[in-house]
């Protein structure tokens, strides 16, 4: 697999929180979605990454050739879109355009009106163009996801791209982000975070699974999909099952829980049944697991 | 000086200045009104026109030309709140290449703005006095303006918005002082104002200096730093 970014020994150290000590690999190609809970340290991960926040330790590599954020050109070939006020509150679409126009080489400023205005909001060309603060929480991430899009840049950052935007929305994201990557021809990747994959799941090739700071799994979502099950069964049959599930919910009648692929023979042979799970459910599933074992 | 203002344009885009006029736009326009209905009792009441221009610009002049600069100093103002993580647009600016050298540009581009606006308040200051001579506060728009560039040097690193703000009270404090102690000391003819006005330029100029070389010094560290 080449990635596109790699990180060794990744961590970073505040009084009540610590993230790491992380081992990455960011496969290039692909939309590789960061899944965890609030406070999981996804957005800490994120900002370091993009140089918003200084790591602790660790080592971070960049196209397989820089060492540094600090390097012009990968800042450049790296767009990064926070989760919310990105840009300040008093700014139009023409400050952002002004701004970013002198910032980044690789910004189009008409790319940035065509897409302002295919996405509905506010564009340069807009009589009276309405402030941030005077939009709502999606609009304004629709603006944010505008402007990075208006770059040229080989990996796309997006923290949180999907939580302020209707289901609509959020839909032609997915599709803008695979257009995205189909353009790039396998040279172009996404990382985007969420803590609720659900509505996101179309858009992820690859996922890794954060927990209190570190990763707790990784890897292309077809693999993980095959390495764990979601087991189903009726209520009597769950003391019986119980030490293959990994983490479960159960009502008086059923369960169902997350167990290892390898144990679905077992499974079955209790009566279980099982079948492959959702994005989402996986999702649940390891957090949950992760929670009880912490 | 072009790299300067391009660091200036990235950190405000058109927004900030839009503000800033808005503002001094806003505040002129409520002089003008005062000004209007001024003239209007001065015919009312019958004043004589002279000491009534003559009350008018003196008291005029001193709020005005503190307003200039003031503005001068919230727009340096505005450049530091970015480096805030609770101001919008703090991981904007921190995302960009070389953020730390184009913080320190434009905070240097901010202070030239504010030095600015100190020349155009000590500037019409000036032009007034030419019809108003024996008005004494020519100074008070620069002492201002360095004070309160000085100060906003010194405070702008300051993580607390609450010791930022007491930080910056004694420039209002210092205009409420001076003006104050003018009018006195003309009265009792103890000590002459234009004095009293070049000690605080000259006190208001080593505050510059020291923020400014202390803003220099602390800015790229303090952009860089763990909030």
């Amino acid at each position: 697999m080449e990635s596109i970014l790699t990180a060794k020994g990744l961590t970073k150290k505040y009084s009540k929180f610590t993230l790491g000590e992380l081992e990455l690999e960011i496969p290039k190609g692909f939309a590789t979605a960061l899944i965890g809970a609030n406070g999981a340290g996804k957005t800490t991960l994120i900002d370091i990454l993009c140089g918003v926040t200084l790591k602790t330790s660790g080592e971070v590599t960049y196209f397989g050739e820089s060492k540094s954020i600090e390097d012009e050109n990968v800042r450049e070939r790296i767009g990064y879109c926070a989760s919310s006020s990105f840009f300040p509150q008093g700014w139009t679409a023409k400050d952002i355009a002004i701004s970013m126009e002198m910032a980044y080489r690789s910004f189009d400023r008409n790319k940035f009106r065509e897409l302002c205005e295919k996405l509905e909001v506010d564009s340069e060309a807009t009589k009276k163009p309405k402030p941030m603060y005077k939009q709502s929480d999606g609009n304004r991430m629709r603006t944010s996801l505008a402007a990075v899009f208006a770059r040229t840049t080989d990996l796309l950052v997006l923290d949180e791209p999907g939580s302020s935007l209707d289901p609509l929305m959020r839909d032609r994201l997915c599709d803008r982000m695979r257009e995205y990557l189909d353009d790039g021809d396998g040279e172009k990747s996404i990382l985007f975070s969420t803590h609720n994959i659900a509505d996101m799941e179309n858009a992820a090739d690859y996922a890794i699974f954060m927990d209190k700071g570190k990763i707790i799994e990784q890897g292309f979502v077809e693999d993980l999909k095959e390495k764990y099950i979601i087991a189903r069964g009726a209520a009597e049959d769950y003391d019986k099952a119980k030490d293959m599930l990994l983490s479960h919910s159960r009502n008086r009648t059923v369960f169902d829980g997350l167990a290892l692929s390898e144990n679905a023979e077992k499974l079955a042979a209790m009566g279980v049944d099982s079948e492959a799970p959702t994005l989402q459910q996986l999702s649940i599933g390891l957090l949950k697991y992760a929670e009880e074992i912490r | 000086m072009k790299e300067i203002l391009k660091s200036v344009r990235i950190f405000t885009a058109q927004q900030t200045i839009t503000s800033m006029l808005t503002v001094l736009v806003g505040f002129l326009s409520a002089y003008v009104f005062i000004a209007l209905l001024g003239v209007v009792v001065m015919f009312t009441e019958k004043a004589d026109p002279d000491s009534f221009f003559s009350g008018f610009i003196s008291g005029f002049v001193p709020s005005f030309t503190v307003l200039i600069p003031a503005a001068g100093v919230f727009f340096l103002s505005a450049i530091y709140n970015y480096n805030q993580p609770i101001t919008p647009g703090y991981k904007y600016f921190h995302s960009l290449h070389d953020s730390e050298e184009h913080f320190k540009r434009a905070i240097i581009g901010a202070n030239i703005i504010a030095l600015l606006t100190g020349v155009v308040g000590t500037g019409i200051n000036a032009v007034l006095q030419i019809f108003v001579p024996e008005m004494l506060n020519i100074l008070l728009s620069p002492a201002v303006c360095l004070l309160g560039t000085g100060l906003m040097n010194f405070s702008g690193h300051i993580k607390n918005s609450l010791v930022r703000f007491i930080m910056i009270m004694p420039i209002f404090m210092g205009v409420g002082f001076l003006t104050g102690y003018m009018s006195s000391a003309e009265e009792d003819g103890e000590i002459l104002p234009d004095t009293v006005l070049i000690i605080a330029v000259i006190v208001s100029a080593l505050v510059y200096i020291a923020g400014l070389v202390f803003t220099l010094i602390r800015c790229k560290a303090s952009w860089r730093s763990d909030k």
